[in-house]
């Protein structure tokens, strides 16, 4: 699945590590997503929105 | 902020309790070894014999917290790794089976299953991550 993980992220200024420690997830499972290698659950596509204060239909694209 | 924290927890937790059930399983080992000798009954012997288990038993149970500790992309690719390995597993050893009855292999101890999953588990890894389904810990930024 299509998404501007990664653009959002470096607007923030942070690191995949950074970014997976406020998802409490591992580096990994950020950058499967941001290399469009893995879709994440609804739960964590939710709190992906919730942190970067976006629709999921903003970030992710089918 | 931190970066990577939730990773190097969650790996340190694990090594940690693998390491002490581990540690457990060696001692146990030695004690069943120094006191087999002296066994006489049954009891004892099948006692000291499934002493070492113990240790084995908390490795489980380590491995076991570590997964329900894992995000999911971890647990799923957990889950295809040892399905896999399995799946290997059970062909390696099933075929060694008809080969023994077949043309007459040497008849190994059930000891090799364990050693024989290991190295599936460690090969499924390894072509996981030569496909890129796995990225190598250094590439991430």
């Amino acid at each position: 699945m299509k998404n501007h993980l990664r653009g959002l992220r470096e607007t923030k200024g942070w690191t995949q590590g950074e970014l997976a420690d406020q998802l409490e997830v591992s580096r990994q499972t950020v950058n499967a997503i941001e290399t469009e290698k893995y879709d994440p659950s609804l739960p964590l596509a939710f709190k992906i929105s919730v942190l970067f204060k976006s629709k999921i239909e903003d970030i992710f694209e089918p | 902020m931190s970066d990577g924290q939730f990773e190097r927890k969650w790996l340190r937790k694990y090594q940690f309790e693998l390491a002490g059930a581990f540690a457990v399983y060696g001692l146990l080992l030695m004690v069943a070894r120094k006191l087999y000798p002296f066994a006489e009954a049954f009891a004892a012997k099948l006692s000291l014999s499934l002493l070492p288990m113990i240790g084995f038993a908390l490795a489980v149970w380590a491995i076991g917290r570590a997964i329900m500790r894992a995000d999911e992309l971890q647990r799923k690719q957990a889950m295809e790794v040892i399905v896999l390995a399995a799946a290997a597993t059970m062909l390696l050893t099933f075929g060694y089976g008809f080969l023994e009855f077949g043309i007459g292999l040497p008849r190994l101890s059930m000891f090799v299953v364990w050693p024989v999953m290991g190295l599936c588990w460690i090969l499924v890894n390894l072509a996981y991550l030569a496909r890129g389904k796995v990225a190598w810990p250094w590439r991430f930024k």
